[in-house]
C-alpha cells in the first residue's frame, strides 16, 4: 500500500460520534421554539373580512335590485291607474258635451 | 289636547275608510268571465313607494307625484268581456249602493240608452272620487281615496287623457247633480 492510499484510508475511515454529540443536538432542538408564522394571521382575517364585504355587498345589491323592480312595478301600476282614470273622465266629458250640444236652447 | 288629536285622527281615518269601496266576491269574480282585466289596488305604502320612482323631469310623472301626496289609495277594477251580458245590473248596483250616503255627491251622470253606456262620477265630501263606467262589454270602477278634489284633477288636465275642463273654473264640483238621459 503506497503512502498516499494509506493517507486516504486514515482520513476517510469511519469514526464513532463522540458521547456529547447526541446530548448537544437534543439540547439544541429543545431550545429552538417554533417561530410564529408572521403575515399569515392578518392575511386570514383580511380574507374573512373581504368575504364578509363581498357577501354583504351582494345581499345589498340584490335588495336594491328587488326594491327597484318593485318600485318600477308600483310606478307602472300608478301610471296605468291614472291613465284609466283619465280615459274614463274623458269619456264622461265627451258624453256630457254631446248631450249639451243636442240640448234645445 | 291629546284627546282632540286622537279624535281628529279617528275622524280622518274613518273618513278615508268611508271613501274606500268594498268589492264583493261576486264582483271580483267577473274577472273569470273577462277577456281583459285591470285590477289595481294601491295602498298608501305602495303609493309612496311608487312616488320615489317618478321622475321630476317627465311632465306627467312630476304631476302624478304631486297628486299622489294627497292620496291614500287607488282602486281600479276594469273588465272587458268578449260578449255582452257578462255582468248584470246587480253588479253595478252593488257599487252604487255604497255611494248612496249623504257624504257622496253624484256630479256627472250620463246614460245612453241607444249604446247602453253609463258614466257616473261621484265625489266624497272629504275628497275622494268614484268613477263608474258601464258599457255592454266593459265595466270599470275607479276609486280614488284621499284628500283629492276636482281642482287636483284639473292639474292633471291634458295628461293621462284627463280633460282640461272636467271641472268648473273655480275647481269645485257643481252642487247640482248633472244627470242626463241621452237618446231616450
Amino acid at each position: 500500500m503506497d503512502p498516499l492510499e494509506q493517507g486516504f484510508r486514515d482520513a476517510l475511515s469511519r469514526e464513532p460520534a463522540p458521547d456529547w454529540f447526541a446530548e448537544r443536538v437534543m439540547a439544541r432542538v429543545c431550545d429552538e421554539k417554533p417561530q410564529p408564522r408572521r403575515g399569515l394571521g392578518w392575511l386570514r382575517w383580511a380574507a374573512v373580512a373581504a368575504m364578509v364585504v363581498v357577501v354583504a355587498g351582494g345581499v345589498r345589491l340584490d335588495q336594491v335590485r328587488r326594491e327597484r323592480v318593485a318600485g318600477e312595478q308600483a310606478k307602472e301600476q300608478l301610471m296605468l291607474a291614472l291613465h284609466v282614470t283619465g280615459s274614463k273622465l274623458h269619456m264622461a266629458q265627451v258624453r256630457v258635451q254631446s248631450i249639451d250640444r243636442f240640448r234645445p236652447e | 289636547m291629546r284627546y282632540q288629536i286622537a279624535l281628529a285622527l279617528a275622524v280622518s281615518v274613518g273618513s278615508l275608510a268611508a271613501q274606500q269601496l268594498k268589492f264583493t266576491a261576486a264582483f271580483e269574480r267577473l274577472s273569470e268571465k273577462a277577456s281583459e282585466t285591470v285590477n289595481i289596488t294601491l295602498d298608501p305604502q305602495t303609493l309612496g313607494f311608487a312616488g320615489k320612482f317618478l321622475s321630476e323631469e317627465k311632465k306627467d310623472e312630476a304631476q302624478a307625484r304631486k297628486v299622489i301626496t294627497k292620496l291614500t289609495g287607488i282602486q281600479i277594477r276594469s273588465f272587458e268581456f268578449e260578449k255582452e251580458g257578462a255582468y248584470t245590473e246587480a253588479d253595478v248596483n252593488d257599487i252604487r249602493a255604497q255611494l248612496k250616503g249623504p257624504e257622496w255627491s253624484l256630479i256627472v251622470s250620463s246614460r245612453s240608452r241607444k249604446d247602453r253606456e253609463t258614466s257616473e262620477i261621484y265625489v266624497h265630501r272629504d275628497g275622494g272620487l268614484v268613477i263608474l263606467a258601464a258599457e255592454p262589454k266593459e265595466l270599470t270602477v275607479v276609486n280614488i281615496i284621499g284628500k283629492i278634489d276636482p281642482s287636483d284633477l284639473k292639474g292633471l288636465g291634458g295628461q293621462f287623457g284627463i280633460p282640461k275642463n272636467i271641472v268648473p273654473a273655480d275647481g269645485t264640483p257643481k252642487p247640482a247633480t248633472k244627470a242626463k238621459d241621452e237618446e231616450e
